[in-house]
């Protein structure tokens, strides 16, 4: 596979796709009379016509150069990725219910333990003070809202 | 003119007062360090100063959100040049030179330009709104929908042609960033479309949130395979705060035809700065003599989009004096405050008040020359910062997009948000496939079809509307020029091969 | 990791179970922690506005002891702040600002939450509705207006915002239906974003009215660039007395956009009586009035009681409302 034969078969897949939903969308009698479907088809179309032709000078052309995701060779990488994209989204469902500063200082201290790896003294010490400073510097300084969580019933702010 | 004159006097009575021009300097200094984190914007640095301006008088109140506003703008790009985050959505442009500029050992200069840039277009936006703002508030008046959607289409197209390789790409990356856009309740039918069931999608995707994942975590995600590597940059060659005079030379005309540019887009409700600073990149490109210089490093690439910026903000004061109508999310809250201190901006304000209106035109005076004094010597500590290591910045830079990310909706949801577009960007830009026709479709795509929409509801459903107008159609074939020109030197460039 | 982990929550949702607790033991009863105002959308709109102001008289005239934050949370037209207040049952420290679309978003199925999930605590300000033509239209009237969009709905495009079916949506369809005028043959142009861009839309010529709230006006009629063709209020209001209300040009129509205070659901009578004791010792303040006055808000302030029942009733009301403009099925 090369990266335009990727790229064609993902726009195309995903055009069809979204033209299917934007098919799908239920009009109502109060819209105006281009109505919500008529800019996601055109859009659609175009992803799909788009698609087709890199799709087609993919297959025409001579100087192919074949493209590889590199999963085992760059495993590393890709893991670290996997951990990263995880624990964006655990922190993110934690977070009003712990609250900032202790979800940060843990998603800190994990994301630290995979790219500065074995050093738990500095991770931890960096991860504590990001979490209290960003939030005495946010929340308690400049007032921005910062969720309280736990801490909020026991801390006067 | 001499009434100008003296009106621009009272303005500087006002603005340079002790208290006056402290308040600028802690108002530049707080926008310019939000306006580096990713996700945290002048609205926020305006927000913020709410509860501090109860207290002060209206003219004081105005001239330090102001300053925020501009701090933010100078801020912006810094993050963009040093580590190919922007921290605003009129920053992204400043990735395509400033970066690279950053790469080849010259962050510097880089940071010394934008900073140049940024005051050359706070100084254009400034003279312009002194002598400009009547006819230029009337003339604004004359773009309505369909005037309003070709100049959209027009910047989509320049903004497609740039991405170097394939045109074919840029489209997909633009009918990708349309679709991120359609998601949500449709405002004018109340349809919800594309939601899939999610009532968190309801709103929409919010276009910083897919910045900071697109730029911000795949910019990590990019430097997970080089972590052994010690430094970003050779630490040896981060180089000096300093433009030489030859350099600076070259950039001048440039930034100083940005100018103009920027102020004009920015006198339009709700279009801005990221148009501003696409059509001027777009613009000093197809202007150059060596047009594949640029997104390498090229110092025109990163000043003139800096000026179009910060003009753009001068331009965006216009409708809120001249009309009490926010143009853009800044404004609305500082429209709020202004409020909220028993000042309601509007046609008569000039009048009304010429203290408060006066007072503000000065204070880009003022809060320009205060800002490039506060940046230059910041630059200076802020390029040392590129001396951490990549295993210590990384967690940082992580740790500060997803506060940001926080600050935007106070949403955990856009958590995954996050790190879908993360994933989705580091991958797109595996394939080659452009990131900022992507990105600038999902911030213009709501605007683009409700703009369509409009106009043909208001022209009883005749597309002739976009080709009657004169406007319109003058943008309707600048887009075609663009489009065209730019096939021409692809197939120039590429049939040698063939 | 892990184990670390649950540790830290075991110490801290004990913590957080003996503090409750505390709380609810507490017989007269006030707030023991910081004070936590939910403004359901981002800086600059109607309800931070309100959330801001409650907060600055609150704090200057020293009703309460605690500290005020405001937290924006925006979404799904108030529902995201709504329900995160609603999640806050029993708890007395959280207040959030509200307006008559807890009651449309629920009518129109937008949201599942409506007036029954949380507390009302009170009504606070109203800001009434208009009609706007650019200062040389040739309709002086409601009567004349609506004529002109029986006769050609395409030649007068609505500009309206940021979406339909909210109450300056309803007033249009209200008055429209009153003149015998189809509202589904209204051409409605929608300027979805907070930026009023219907303003410039109008001044600029390209639509043919506005329908907004009266106080995004008043700097235009003051300049001679927009007229109003009616207003919303019971009576002529003091900023505009020229403009007549839609109940003397014969329509049946008071139509107040107020807002209001709302607290979690669950709160003890304690809870309630604070809150309704220092809110009606606010609205008193001289503070308050100032600021009322500043952002040309009428007051409409209605007790926690009186709030209840007027909540019910808007209910049902809006309910027919939407039901016969064609905007509820």
């Amino acid at each position: 596979m090369t990266k335009d034969r990727y790229v064609g078969i993902f726009s195309v897949l995903a055009g069809l796709v979204y033209l299917a939903s934007a098919i799908a969308i239920p009009v109502f009698e109060v819209s105006d009379d281009i109505g919500p479907r008529t800019f996601p088809i055109l859009v659609s179309i175009v992803v799909i016509i788009c698609g087709t032709f890199v799709l087609i000078n993919d297959i025409r052309s001579t100087k192919r150069t074949v493209f590889s995701w590199q999963f085992i060779v760059q495993k590393d990488i890709w893991l670290r990725i996997a951990l990263t994209i995880a624990g964006g989204i655990v922190y993110g469902l934690v977070l009003d219910w712990l609250g900032y500063v202790i979800t940060t200082f843990i998603f800190m201290s994990y994301v630290f333990s995979y790219i500065n790896v074995g050093k738990y003294v500095e991770n931890i010490f960096i991860a504590f003070a990001f979490s209290t400073i960003s939030y005495t510097v946010f929340a308690i300084i400049l007032k921005l809202s910062l969720p309280r969580g736990l801490l909020g019933e026991i801390l006067p702010f | 003119m001499e009434a100008i004159f003296d009106h621009l006097m009272l303005g500087l009575k006002v603005a340079i007062t002790p208290l006056n021009i402290l308040w600028v300097f802690i108002g530049g200094l707080l926008g310019t360090i939000i306006g580096m984190l990713p996700g945290l914007g002048p609205a926020t640095g305006v927000a913020i100063l709410i509860p501090i301006t109860y207290n002060m008088n209206p003219a004081t109140a105005l001239i330090t959100m102001c300053a925020v506003y501009y701090g933010a703008m100078f801020g912006g790009s810094r993050a963009s040049i040093m580590i190919n985050t922007p921290g605003d959505a009129s920053a992204i442009v400043s990735c395509f030179d400033g970066y690279p500029m950053t790469k080849n050992g010259r962050a510097g200069e880089a940071l010394a330009i934008s900073a140049y840039a940024s005051f050359i277009g706070g100084i254009i936006g400034m003279v312009f709104l002194v002598f400009l703002t009547e006819p230029v508030a009337m003339a604004a008046l004359k773009f309505g929908p369909a005037e309003k959607f070709s100049l959209l289409l027009f910047a989509l197209t320049a903004t497609v042609t740039l991405s170097e390789g394939s045109i074919l790409k840029g489209f997909i990356a633009m009918g990708l960033g349309f679709m991120l856009s359609t998601i949500g309740i449709d405002g004018q039918s109340g349809s919800i479309r594309f939601c899939y069931g999610l009532d968190a999608l309801q709103d929409g995707i919010d276009f910083l949130v897919a910045m900071i994942g697109l730029y911000a975590v795949a910019e990590v995600f990019k430097n997970y395979g080089s972590l052994h590597v010690k430094y970003s940059v050779d630490s040896k060659t981060i180089g000096k705060v300093w433009v030489s005079w030859k350099e600076f030379k070259r950039c001048l005309l440039p930034m100083i035809r940005s100018g103009p540019l920027g102020f004009f887009v920015g006198v339009l409700p709700g279009m801005g700065g990221t148009i501003a600073t696409f059509l001027s990149y777009a613009t000093e490109k197809g202007l150059s003599k060596h047009p594949e210089r640029f997104g390498k490093g090229e110092i025109i690439g990163l000043a003139a989009p800096e000026s179009a910026n910060n003009a753009c903000s001068g331009g965006a004061m216009v409708p809120l004096l001249t009309l009490g109508i926010p143009g853009s999310g800044t404004t609305a809250v500082m429209l709020a405050a202004l409020m909220m201190l028993g000042i309601r901006p509007g046609p008569i304000l000039f009048e009304q008040h010429p203290e408060i209106a006066w007072g503000v035109i000065a204070s880009l005076l003022v809060g320009n020359v205060i800002l490039l004094v506060i940046n230059l010597p910041l630059a200076v500590p802020l390029v040392q910062l590129l001396r951490v290591p990549l295993r210590i910045m990384l967690p940082m830079i992580l740790g500060l997009g997803y506060m940001g990310t926080y600050f935007l909706n106070y949403s955990s949801f856009d958590f995954i948000l996050v790190s879908i577009f993360a994933l989705g960007g580091y991958l797109l830009s595996k394939l080659s496939v452009p990131i900022p026709p992507l990105v600038l479709a999902l911030i213009l795509g709501g605007m683009t079809e409700q703009t369509f929409r409009n106009a043909m509801t208001i022209s009883d459903g005749n597309v002739a509307t976009f080709f009657v107008k004169p406007i319109s159609l003058t943008f309707l074939i600048l887009a075609a020029i663009s489009l065209v020109y730019s096939l021409w030197r692809q197939k120039k460039l590429s049939s040698p091969h063939q | 990791m892990n184990k670390k982990r649950a540790l830290w929550m075991v110490l801290f949702v004990a913590t957080a179970v003996v503090f409750a607790t505390g709380t609810a033991l507490a017989k007269d009863w006030k707030p023991t922690k910081a004070i936590e105002i939910i403004a359901p959308a981002g800086p600059g709109g109607g309800w931070d506005m309100l959330a801001r102001t409650v907060q600055k008289a609150l704090t200057d005239e020293k009703l309460v002891d605690k500290p005020i934050i405001v937290t924006n949370k925006p979404g799904g037209g108030g529902a995201t702040g709504w329900t995160y207040l609603k999640g806050k049952k029993g708890h007395g420290e959280y207040l959030a600002a509200t307006s008559p679309l807890i009651l449309q978003n629920n009518l129109l199925g937008k949201s599942e939450l409506t007036y029954n999930d949380v507390t009302p605590i009170a009504c606070l300000m109203a800001e009434w509705e208009t009609i706007a033509v650019k200062a040389d239209a040739p309709w002086k009237t409601g009567k004349e207006f609506f004529e002109a969009i029986k006769k050609n709905p395409a030649s007068v495009p609505v500009g309206v915002g940021p979406t339909l079916g909210n109450d300056d949506h309803i007033q249009f369809l209200t008055i429209a239906q009153a003149f015998n005028v189809d509202p589904k043959t209204v051409k409605f142009v929608v300027f979805p974003k907070t930026a009023a861009e219907q303003i410039p839309a109008i001044l600029g010529g390209h639509i043919g009215a506005i329908t907004i709230s009266m106080a995004e006006t008043l700097e235009q009629v003051k300049a001679g660039k927009l007229r109003l063709l009616g207003v919303s209020s019971p009576e002529r209001l003091a900023v505009i007395p020229d403009v007549p209300t839609w109940k003397e040009q014969g329509i049946d129509l008071v139509f107040p956009h107020w807002r209001g205070l709302i607290a979690a659901p669950g709160l003890t009578d304690e809870q309630l009586k604070y809150w309704d004791t220092v809110i009606g010792k606010m609205v008193q303040t001289k503070t308050w009035k100032d600021l009322l006055k500043k952002l040309d808000w009428d007051s409409f302030y209605q007790n926690a009681a009186d709030h209840k029942v007027f909540l019910a009733e808007s209910y049902k009301s809006q309910d027919n409302l939407l039901t016969s403009v064609g905007l509820k099925k």
